[in-house]
């Protein structure tokens, strides 16, 4: 089987790693660009939220490439999600194309199907394989996210803007051909030691917080690169997630992501004391705890008719106000220009930079 | 005690369970009238933008009824209503999002009812709010059982034929039941009650296509096995309740050719709508290009386009038909 997946940000290096540790031919689609949102946009019904319009334009264009069967998430909501790949399936099905939906829902006594989808990916490989498989791709999204989030501090700083950001796509592809363990750790210490030689100025950057809905948060082409132009603009990101937190949450439930669960619903409770689906809660509870850690503002990103996203954008200003922390909330559809995103990322950074000097004064 | 009931949202869904349990426990129920000019644009100009026009009606409604001076908002928190199904996100939010976004509003009452879980059981929650107000548990035992009767009375009354506004008559009025009048072609209007059933914000849609001779069926108005049954055909099962009834119920209107055509109403950004809505057109399509309409609703349609739409379809049923 040609086997592809949906983008979402680095998600791609795990998934191809692992899946051609298991012996499948691989079909990575083409990165997310103008085409994949306005070929997933023609065909998604009008009102899908963006990441669904971006998966059916990577499918398309992975089929193109020669794809005969896709990998996808569900879920059992209520974020529509869960639903996207019954959804896809049938438009795809309508549009007259022939392929294979392997969808993983959590298995809700349909264990048949489940186990038999599992053994297709697993390809005959027996299960410490495929587990093995696994790991070994979740390594390298965790060295990257690692190498991300040192990069944040680094842009900020940077002298000539777009260093780091050459760096870290340069290890991508270094990772990506990344064979063995020792190969991964090669090159997460080399990209350490070129990370930490870039030129830097010695400020005390501005610092904000990145969340919202995850697809958006972690996908640049779709977000306008928010976090590179804050970079250019010397702020300082902490992103809110990662894609090895998402994926760790899916595959391997833990102790420490309770806890770490439990914190962040205590955190939105006196605002929004229900989970809503998606990431609605944790946008909620990165205010309160961004507005604590001493940040000076976040930015909220999310996707056009995004339910869960709606009712934080709902509750944010509230929140802002009490704790009279500035929230940029940043709403994103394939009308979106980036004009208008710079634009207002840099009304917001202006006003975080008056905010400080006022309270330092 | 008087306790508002904001006329949106889950409103059509639950009106007579809940206004029968607060007044048994001894509350005087004040019901905002229905959406009128006034209403949503003082839903519209104190909500976020980019929630779904129900919810503005439901913000309209929520002010109304602060302005009368009522002491308590009921706005439970209706989470699941069946054990392998959410509602819309919105409705998980929505006390919290009333909270934030209104300021001088009365408390409110957002017992949660989530049917997962054991200790949030409907009858949970009627305990909770009896508790709250020192009603003895009989009493509170008592006024649930009523409630959930006149649950039933309502929703047997729909199956009749009649609308919730009308059921709710009957119930609360003592008018008698009418005789449902038969039409020479038949038209399913299928979407969420919220929608389907504010004349305001359908700028009276049921009555229009009365007026033009057509006979309506409603999902409300469809047997719940039957809705079951044919949502059975969807590739998976789907984790909306209120949004599984609407498929069901526009699936076995196609399936049946019980009507000569359907139309589909949601709102301008709706999630859960975006996704079945797909689904509705794609079955039709798939069962001989069955006679479907979307008519998609927000704060600025009109009257005259909404108007042509509806008679160029009727038309177009009637010439089937011949």
């Amino acid at each position: 089987m040609r086997v592809t997946f949906p983008h979402m940000g680095n998600l791609w290096l795990g998934l191809k790693t692992a899946l051609r540790e298991l012996g499948h031919e691989v079909i990575v689609p083409p990165k997310p660009s103008k085409r994949t949102l306005t070929l997933g946009s023609q065909y998604s019904p009008e009102f899908a939220c963006l990441p669904l319009k971006i998966n059916l334009g990577c499918f398309l264009e992975a089929i193109e490439k020669g794809a005969d069967t896709i990998i996808m998430a569900g879920g059992v909501g209520p974020c529509r999600f869960g639903y996207y790949g019954a959804v896809q399936k049938r438009i795809l099905e309508d549009l007259g194309y022939n392929v294979d939906f392997l969808i993983f829902d959590p298995p809700q006594g349909r264990w048949k199907e489940f186990i038999n989808d599992l053994k297709r990916v697993g390809n005959g490989k027996p299960v410490y394989k495929i587990f093995s498989a696994l790991l070994f791709g979740i390594k390298k999204l965790e060295v990257m996210d690692e190498l991300e989030k040192l990069g944040h501090k680094i842009k900020a700083r940077e002298i000539n803007k777009g260093d780091t950001m050459h760096i870290l796509e340069k290890t991508l592809h270094r990772l990506d051909d990344a064979s063995s363990y020792k190969e991964i750790k090669k090159t997460k210490k080399e990209a350490i030691e070129e990370l930490l030689s870039v030129p830097r100025k010695n400020i005390d950057p501005i610092r904000v917080a990145v969340t919202g809905e995850i697809f958006v948060v972690l996908e640049p082409f779709v977000n306008m690169e928010v976090e590179n132009e804050l970079g250019k603009m010397d702020v300082e990101v902490e992103r809110t997630l990662y894609i090895t937190d998402w994926v760790k949450e899916h595959l391997v439930p833990s102790l420490r992501g309770i806890r770490k669960h439990k914190l962040l619903e205590e955190m939105a409770k006196p605002y929004l004391s229900h989970f809503v689906g998606g990431d609605g809660q944790l946008s909620v509870a990165s205010a309160v705890i961004y507005a604590r850690k001493g940040f000076q503002g976040m930015v909220h990103l999310m996707p056009f008719t995004c339910m869960p996203e709606i009712i934080a954008q709902s509750i944010l200003p509230r929140v802002s106000k009490d704790l009279s922390f500035p929230v940029l909330t940043l709403v994103f559809d394939e009308h979106t220009g980036k004009a208008g995103v710079l634009t207002r990322l840099e009304a917001f950074v202006d006003l975080l930079r008056r905010k400080r000097e006022v309270v330092k004064v | 005690m008087k306790v508002g009931i904001p006329r949106g949202l889950l409103f059509y869904h639950y009106y007579p369970m809940w206004r029968v349990f607060l007044e048994e426990i001894g509350a005087e129920v004040i019901t905002s009238p229905p959406t009128a000019k006034e209403i949503l644009d003082l839903g519209t100009e104190n909500s976020q933008d980019d929630v779904c026009l129900p919810v503005k009606i439901f913000f309209g409604h929520t002010l109304y009824l602060a302005d009368k001076k009522v002491d308590y908002l009921f706005i439970p928190r209706i989470v699941a209503v069946e054990k392998e199904a959410y509602t819309c996100p919105k409705f998980l939010g929505l006390p919290d999002v009333i909270r934030s976004t209104l300021s001088d509003i009365p408390p409110v009452i957002d017992a949660t009812v989530n049917v997962k879980k054991k200790d949030k059981s409907p009858l949970k929650a009627a305990l909770e709010i009896g508790r709250k107000f020192g009603v003895p548990l009989n009493k509170i035992r008592s006024a649930y059982e009523s409630s959930c009767q006149a649950l039933w009375e309502y929703r047997r009354l729909m199956l009749k034929g009649l609308t919730p506004d009308e059921a709710i008559d009957v119930l609360f009025s003592g008018k008698k039941v009418e005789k449902k009048e038969s039409g020479d072609i038949k038209i399913g209007v299928v979407g969420h009650p919220y929608n389907v059933y504010d004349r305001f914000s359908t700028l009276d849609m049921l009555g229009k296509l009365k007026n033009m001779g057509a006979e309506v069926i409603t999902g409300e108005m469809i047997r719940q096995e039957d809705i079951e049954h044919h949502a059975e055909f969807l590739p998976k099962r789907l984790f909306w309740s209120y949004e599984r009834d609407i498929v069901g119920s526009a699936f076995y209107l196609i399936h049946t050719k019980k009507v000569d055509g359907i139309i589909n109403v949601v709102s301008f950004e709706c999630g859960p709508d975006s996704l079945i809505t797909e689904l509705i057109q794609s079955e039709a399509r798939r069962q001989g290009n069955f006679p479907i309409m979307v008519i998609t609703l927000d704060e600025h349609t009109g009257e005259a386009g909404l108007l042509t739409r509806l008679e160029a379809f009727v038309d177009m049923l009637r010439m089937r038909k011949r």
